[in-house]
């Protein structure tokens, strides 16, 4: 690689230090990365000073709506920065910039903090870096990882794209046609009345484990695309029916046992994830590639890793990359991450080019910092 | 609110100033707030400037309602700018201490 | 790891030599130069009587076992069904010659030629070919366009026939003496909808923008031209109207694509 990252490090440090906001959904995140001079590598990380995150978690049945998320965000965003920075040890002397999610997401929320990255930037004298959610995921997925060049899945509450670099751009190869894999998830959740805390994926996980009947659901791949809301729509259409008024009585057909709502969530998650590593698959055979990094909030679920396991393991030299909680959940330090990286590359955003929008795709963003 | 004729269209107006510790700070809020555009600009046209230690808004609308929520949004941002300002203004050397 | 699928095919076909060709998402694809069933290998329906292909789909260990199953015998069994219709009606396509749907094997004729860098020649491979090794010019030569024109209008045939891929990328069109033929049909359907055509182009035409990005708006334009032209001049007016619907469709479906929401 020959990209020059060094031209703007300020005198006499050899390293860089940046502070990410990030509120794009329900989640509200601060976090601060140093990243030292020179390409990163196995061998020359970057460092997570800090990475804070509060939820706003809504009741059972409900989803969270852009208002109140957005009034959640102002409520929190200026304790949660000064937490990063007490925990990180860092001054605002000590950052080189600013970096905030610029989309995409819900519209309401991306602006109740890009406000606070604009005061905090302008009160220090700090450049503005807007990021690309999804770039960020990656970058972060990468550098904690050490998967330099894989085909990602990217599985998230809004979001469901399988992409692979190809010439300074993240491309799309894959993606859903109609609804996001979190937001089936969240949905179906609902409809149980599954709580949302600490969310509704993973008490769907935690249920679908003690789930044994396979029901019979739709299975709709298209090329190296999807569609879920048929299969949702089937799902709930089942749910309804057992445990609405008609309390309808299912039984497995092999063993005559009672379907239960864990069977329902064994099987949405069984096809779901299928089809999602299917998919993945695709992508890998159609760019020659065998590594694959999951990220974004269905990323930790188990079973969906599980399954990307056996899936790797029938490939030559497969390889399968995937982060925990704190960098798979949409979190303030991946902001830091990927926008300190587009910092260093002399990509800044003045402030009247640092209004948000909900659409943003993955493959807008040039990304000056590889030229692999 | 004080109806204006003039505008048919954009009949019902409101001014507001917002005093601000010094002229640095009224600013610094103009241009955290102004960027963001105003979805239907064709019912509502909102101007920011700055006169002094203040900041000066003009709302223009084409009904009081819309003018309302405006307000509100506005002042929901306020909010986070003068948090902002109060917590971390002349704090750039400061070590902030475990929260 | 692979050595282990090649000894699952092994155990289903025993005796019969094979040599991996590659390893697709959801099939192995061998080569081998025993015909199932004739003598001395000699088919008289086929030009190339050295090697015929053997398309394995073995159990994907990380589904149900019970969405395995179905998912393999339905697809091998559409597989096979749809190739019998292609050659039936003439859409250019690797011959059957056998196959075993619970175990998810088919053999069929081998088409397409090798690339001077040891690949396949399929579309993908091609183009990828021209991009690495050649001046820039040639990725955009007459030659190009007309295989991209020619690819079009293949396709174009198949949704005339109320046929639908339902996996179209550059990896799944062979050419051979610069004659596209299409393979894998595991995703394939029969539909006569606007939609599900316009859906199929989609799936296309996003293949072609990531796999080929530099080059893609001219691909995919070339593409969609001779898509048109084979709907003129082998039906008419009629083609003219269903070609119309179509591109319509692929329009919403592309605005839907855009439009879709991203949150979170």
């Amino acid at each position: 690689m020959t990209v020059d990252l060094d031209k703007y490090v300020k005198p006499g440090r050899d390293y860089y230090i940046a502070l990410g906001l990030e509120g794009s959904a329900n989640k509200l995140g601060v976090g601060i990365i140093r990243q030292p001079v020179g390409q990163l590598s196995q061998t020359n990380r970057a460092e997570v000073l800090s990475n804070v995150r509060d939820t706003y978690v809504t009741p059972p049945g409900e989803g969270f709506l852009p208002r109140d998320t957005a009034r959640h965000h102002r409520n929190w965003v200026v304790r949660i920065i000064k937490r990063a920075l007490s925990e990180a040890k860092v001054t605002g002397a000590d950052l080189d910039c600013i970096c905030f999610t610029q989309g995409p997401g819900m519209g309401a929320p991306l602006q109740s903090v890009v406000v606070a990255a604009r005061t905090l930037a302008q009160l220090w004298e700090l450049p503005l870096v807007g990021v690309n959610h999804c770039v960020g995921h990656i970058e972060m997925g990468r550098e904690i990882t050490g998967a330099d060049n894989p085909v990602v899945l990217y599985v998230s509450g809004g979001n469901t794209q399988v992409i692979a670099y190809s010439k300074q751009r993240y491309r799309i190869f894959g993606e859903t046609l109609d609804i996001a894999i979190g937001n089936c998830l969240d949905r179906f959740a609902r409809t149980l009345k599954i709580p949302n805390e600490p969310a509704p994926g993973y008490n769907i996980e935690q249920m679908a484990k003690k789930g044994k009947h396979l029901v019979n659901l739709p299975y709709t791949v298209k090329g190296m695309d999807l569609s879920m809301s048929g299969i949702l729509a089937h799902v709930d259409g089942l749910a309804k029916d057992m445990f609405g008024k008609q309390g309808k009585k299912l039984v497995d057909e092999e063993t005559g046992e009672l379907i239960t709502a864990e069977d329902l969530c064994f099987s949405l998650q069984e096809i779901l994830y299928s089809m999602l590593v299917e998919i993945t698959e695709r992508a890998l055979a159609h760019v020659n590639s065998n590594q694959v990094l999951i990220v974004g909030g269905v990323g930790s679920n188990e079973r969906l890793q599980e399954m990307m396991k056996l899936m790797i393991q029938d490939r030559k030299n497969g390889q399968i990359y995937a982060t925990d909680e704190r960098f798979c959940i949409d979190n303030g330090i991946m902001i830091a991450h990927a926008g300190l990286l587009s910092y260093r590359t002399g990509q800044t955003n003045d402030l009247w080019n640092t209004v948000c929008t909900q659409r943003f795709r993955t493959d807008e963003v040039f990304v000056k910092w590889r030229d692999d | 609110m004080s109806q204006k004729a003039g505008s048919a269209k954009l009949s019902s107006t409101l001014s507001l100033s917002v005093p601000f510790e010094n002229e640095k700070q009224a600013t610094i809020a103009c241009k955290s707030l102004s960027p963001d555009p105003i979805l239907k600009a064709d019912e509502l046209v909102v101007t920011y400037k700055t006169e002094g230690s203040s900041l000066v808004l003009k709302f223009e609308g084409i009904s009081d309602r819309v003018i309302r929520v405006a307000i509100s949004n506005f002042i929901d941002n306020l909010k986070t700018v003068v948090e902002c300002m109060d917590e971390f203004d002349g704090k750039k050397d400061f070590l902030f201490e475990q929260y | 790891m692979t050595d282990y699928l090649v000894g699952q095919v092994q155990k289903h076909l025993p005796h019969i030599p094979v040599e991996v060709v590659s390893q697709g998402a959801e099939a192995l694809v061998f080569k081998t130069s025993v015909h199932p069933y004739l003598p001395n290998s000699i088919s008289p329906y086929l030009d190339n009587h050295d090697e015929y292909i053997i398309k394995f789909r073995p159990p994907k260990p990380y589904r149900h076992p019970k969405i395995d199953a179905s998912i393999t015998k339905n697809r091998t069994v559409g597989e096979v069904k749809f190739m019998s219709k292609l050659a039936r009606i003439g859409i250019r396509a690797p011959s059957l010659i056998s196959a075993d749907f619970n175990n998810g094997i088919i053999w069929m004729e081998c088409l397409g030629q090798t690339l001077p860098n040891g690949e396949v020649s399929s579309f993908k491979n091609w183009l990828w070919y021209l991009e690495r090794n050649e001046i820039p010019d040639k990725c955009v030569s007459d030659e190009v366009r007309v295989v991209c024109i020619k690819v079009g209008a293949l396709i174009g045939r198949l949704h005339l026939n109320n046929m639908v891929h339902g996996d179209l990328t550059s990896s799944n069109i062979l050419l051979e003496n610069f004659e596209p033929a299409l393979i894998d049909f595991g995703l394939s359907s029969y539909s006569g909808l606007a939609e599900d055509k316009a859906v199929d182009l989609y799936v296309m035409e996003r293949a072609i923008l990531s796999t080929h990005s530099v080059f893609s708006d001219k691909y995919n334009a070339w593409l969609l031209e001779g898509y048109e032209q084979i709907h003129e001049t082998e039906f008419g007016k009629q083609g003219k109207k269903k070609h119309l619907e179509t591109i319509r469709k692929l329009e919403d479906v592309r605005l839907r694509g855009r439009k879709r929401s991203m949150l979170g």
